[in-house]
């Protein structure tokens, strides 16, 4: 019996080692205007069967700018960013967002204006919601001074 | 039913040991295994470069291998020196073109035991003088670190990353080097 009990704690230490880890990250490209871009359209990533791309819209809308989505090129022509994301899932009881990365996008060039990454292992883990929120946090404020950074009605 | 007293020793290891061929304990990616090799003959410009990079993170134990920029820009020094495609690589300020890299994103799985790594960086190339860009391209690279080539998880996340950036460097300097410059 004290042979199990010291296998179970051994096992549970194993296992937890990367259960509590978390990490944000976010990057603009020098000379990128993030402040001049109001008008963006997501790019729904095919294998996305969860809609996270309309989770990016809504948030990006709630924050004041105009957003639309939709598949790979159909963007309006208005559009003055696109924005692409990529989303890791894991299994820890049930699935939760591991890691979220979005990139704005020119959409001429397709080279990145701007990205972020969130990632919170299953312990510390976020809802898909708060993981966009978080990554687009991050964005706007390496790109502009804090207080431009969250979204309006935020306490 | 009988709760056995004692746990077989094989059962303990394995339990040690299946993380560890999994996953594990990180370490950095190395620049000199990032240096690429160029694929045919290069046209070597007469100009000088300087470069910089950014978007690279640095490795904690407790992650994954990650490019910092630093080592990416070591690598692609080397590289560009290797291969002669511009006459020197000089300090920012002090060359005739400059090179920006910008690391937009690395894509690692989780665990497995063949890795397949990917790496997209936008590359940037503009005249010192004027800051005409000359050249822009965002190049995306792929590479598998199969099973057998190391037996710890993170090992093999630590070759593919370092052969996704090795790739992708020798994308652009394969690009580069197809450049009339002006």
């Amino acid at each position: 019996m004290k042979n199990l009990k010291q296998l179970l704690i051994l096992a549970a230490l194993t296992a937890g080692l990367s259960g509590c880890m978390s990490s944000q990250k976010a990057t603009v490209s020098p000379g990128a205007d993030l402040g001049a871009i109001k008008n963006y359209y997501v790019v729904h990533l095919p294998q996305d069967g969860r809609k996270i791309n309309q989770l990016i819209c809504d948030d990006l809308n709630v924050r004041g700018y105009k957003a639309t989505t939709g598949e790979a090129g159909n963007a309006p022509a208005e559009a003055e960013a696109l924005v692409t994301y990529q989303d890791k899932w894991m299994w820890d009881m049930a699935m939760y967002m591991l890691q979220l990365d979005i990139q704005f996008r020119d959409p001429k060039t397709d080279i990145a204006l701007a990205s972020g990454e969130a990632m919170h292992t299953s312990l510390v883990r976020r809802s898909p919601p708060e993981m966009v929120k978080e990554v687009l946090n991050q964005i706007y404020q390496k790109a502009s001074p804090p207080q431009a950074a969250t979204p309006m009605g935020d306490k | 039913m009988k709760i056995p007293t004692r746990i077989p020793t094989i059962a303990a290891a394995l339990l040690l040991v299946t993380p560890l061929f999994l996953g594990g304990c990180a370490t950095p990616t190395q620049s000199t295994a990032m240096v690429a090799t160029p694929v045919g003959t290069v046209n070597r410009h007469p100009q000088s470069l300087s470069i910089t990079v950014a978007g690279g993170s640095e490795t904690s134990a407790a992650g994954a291998s990650k490019i910092s920029d630093n080592d990416f820009a070591d690598a692609l020094r080397q590289s560009i020196t290797q291969s002669g495609l511009f006459a020197k690589v000089s300090p920012a300020g002090q060359s005739d073109y400059h090179l920006e890299v910008q690391i937009v994103r690395l894509d690692q799985p989780i665990m497995g035991f063949s890795m397949t790594v990917t790496l997209e960086a936008d590359w940037k190339l503009a005249r010192q003088g004027d800051h005409q860009i000359v050249w822009q391209k965002a190049i995306i690279s792929t590479f598998t670190a199969k099973t057998g080539e190391a037996f710890a998880g993170v090992t093999r996340l630590r070759l593919a990353t370092e052969g996704a950036a090795r790739a992708n460097i020798q994308d652009a300097i394969g690009q580069m080097s197809a450049l009339a410059l002006p």
